[in-house]
């Protein structure tokens, strides 16, 4: 009966300080879950109002309708080069908002803020520069020349000699300029920017050099990747 | 007291110890990252088809991607021009398949992987662009 | 020799006492302060995407190049965040969501071009959301409706 009462003793004396302990540690392991549960939440939220915008600002500086772009992807080199932040804030008021910045191939075009731990999304643009070139060309007897580079449109300076009738003038295969009592003066004709075109006269006698004259907008291209990040 | 005795509190305890550190686990775990490569896949394949479909290469005379897929003569004849061309388009660390009407051309598309796809069409019928990164 | 110890009844008397008073002071510690912050925490962060996804599906119902359009696109939207309804509304152009609680809510700016001359309407969480685009004289009007699409 003591002995009983002995071992009832040691265990009534080890019960509650192992109670305690085990408090103490579910405690501290739920408080260790609080700190993961709370890391897990904040590192789900990849903000994605800044990934909106940056989405909608790029999309919006590409399309047709852009401040920037000929056709959809295709830059100006001039208006892009005009570009700075006072444009992006007038033409995209989203930027007042938001920080973003845009670059093109790593180069910053314009920034209202500083956008490094933001998100940045890359679209894939085609930089379109027009440059004037003039040609007077010595035509041979085929009567035609080839228009190294391609572009939109050709301003023609026809000054025959006074025996010679330009009849005809073929951009390609089409004919562009057409008058049987002879042409002579300027005219603009279109040209294809999708290949070079080949530009044919039919004349009635000989057409030293100088009795034409082109002139036209060179089309230049190359590519680009445009990146718009924003940071809010 | 030759037994040794376990407090019942400390079994308790670690028992305890183990479903909370479940839980957890599973919340840590289990939620989900969004996806941001998607959005920019996509961006590159509709990026990829708009170049391809409307802008000429620079270097050379262009056949327009009407006209390749115009007949199966010309797929095949420009078959490896537009592959060359896709590859010069997307960046280096994008794969890419362009499926048309007279076949594929390009990589074969991986399983398991986020894969962003655009279309055209064309008169005559639709040239799909799949990208994904490498 | 007995008073270094309890007895047993005392010992499990005070145990069950003692884990009480411990579930109790924890419950009340984790559902008034841990619980309702990670609530929120989350809720905020659904209300952010939320909020994200309803501008982006407005911003992509607009077609490019737009001549005569008579669109209409279904927007998918949760139709609670943190147990209550919310409404998504337009204020000149960027769209605000408005939500009961505080720490829910936010407001962004539609990047639009400039073809769109209007945008108005607003959305209440639980009902169908449609985005509506038509063309009027002067551009493109967009409305924020209810409804069947």
């Amino acid at each position: 009966m003591s002995e009983r009462s002995e071992r009832v003793q040691r265990r009534a004396q080890t019960g509650l300080p192992a109670l305690a302990i085990a408090l103490l540690v579910v405690t501290m392991v739920t408080g260790i879950g609080l700190a993961m549960a709370d890391g897990a939440i904040s590192g789900a939220d990849r903000e994605p109002g800044e990934r909106r915008v940056a989405v909608s600002l790029a999309a919006g500086l590409i399309a047709p309708e852009s401040p920037l772009t000929e056709r959809a992807n295709v830059l100006d080199a001039n208006r892009l080069a005009r570009f700075d932040e006072t444009r992006l804030r007038t033409a995209f008021p989203v930027a007042n908002e938001t920080a973003v910045a845009v670059e093109l191939d790593g180069r910053s075009v314009a920034a209202t803020g500083e956008t490094d731990r933001g998100t940045t999304i890359r679209r894939l643009v085609v930089v379109e520069e027009q440059t004037a070139e003039t040609l007077e060309p010595a035509l041979g007897w085929q009567r035609r020349v080839t228009l190294p580079r391609r572009g939109y449109r050709a301003n023609l300076t026809l000054s025959p000699p006074p025996s010679t009738n330009i009849t005809a003038v073929r951009a390609n295969s089409r004919v562009a300029l057409h008058d049987d009592d002879g042409l002579s003066g300027q005219y603009e004709i279109p040209l294809s920017r999708f290949e070079t075109t080949t530009v044919r006269f039919s004349a009635s006698g000989p057409l030293p050099p100088g009795s034409v004259r082109i002139e036209y907008d060179a089309i230049r291209t190359r590519k680009a990747t445009l990146a718009v990040s924003a940071d809010g | 007291m030759d037994r040794a005795q376990l407090p019942v509190s400390l079994l308790e305890a670690a028992l305890g110890v183990v479903l909370i550190l479940a839980v957890v686990l599973g919340v840590a775990v289990g939620v989900p990252a969004p996806d941001t490569r998607e959005p920019q896949l996509e961006a590159y394949a509709e990026d990829a088809a708009t170049i391809l479909a409307n802008e000429p290469p620079e270097h050379q005379n262009a056949t327009r991607l009407a006209e390749i897929v115009a007949s199966e003569q010309s797929f095949q004849r420009e078959r490896g021009a537009l592959r060359a061309r896709t590859d010069e388009i997307l960046p280096d660390n994008v794969m890419f398949r362009v499926e048309t009407p007279h076949g594929d051309v390009g990589f074969p598309v991986p399983g398991n992987v986020a894969t962003g796809e655009a279309t055209i069409t064309t008169s005559r019928g639709a040239v799909t662009i799949r990208v994904w990164f490498v | 020799m007995d008073n270094r110890a309890v007895t047993p009844v005392v010992e499990k008397t005070l145990t069950i006492g003692i884990v009480a008073l411990f579930l109790a002071g924890m419950t009340t510690t984790l559902f008034g302060g841990a619980v309702p912050a990670a609530r929120d925490a989350t809720g905020s962060s659904i209300g952010d995407r939320t909020l994200a996804l309803a501008t982006e599906r407005v911003e992509q119902a607009i077609p490019p190049n737009a001549s005569h359009v008579r669109a209409r696109h279904r927007v998918g939207l949760p139709s609670t965040i943190r147990g209550t309804g919310y409404t998504v509304r337009v204020d000149g152009r960027s769209l605000v969501l408005d939500h009961p609680r505080a720490a829910i809510g936010g407001r962004s700016r539609l990047v639009l071009p400039d073809s769109v001359i209007g945008v108005n309407g607003s959305w209440q969480s639980g009902s169908e959301a449609v985005v509506a685009v038509r063309s009027v004289a002067g551009g493109l009007t967009v409305e924020l409706r209810e409804g069947v699409a």
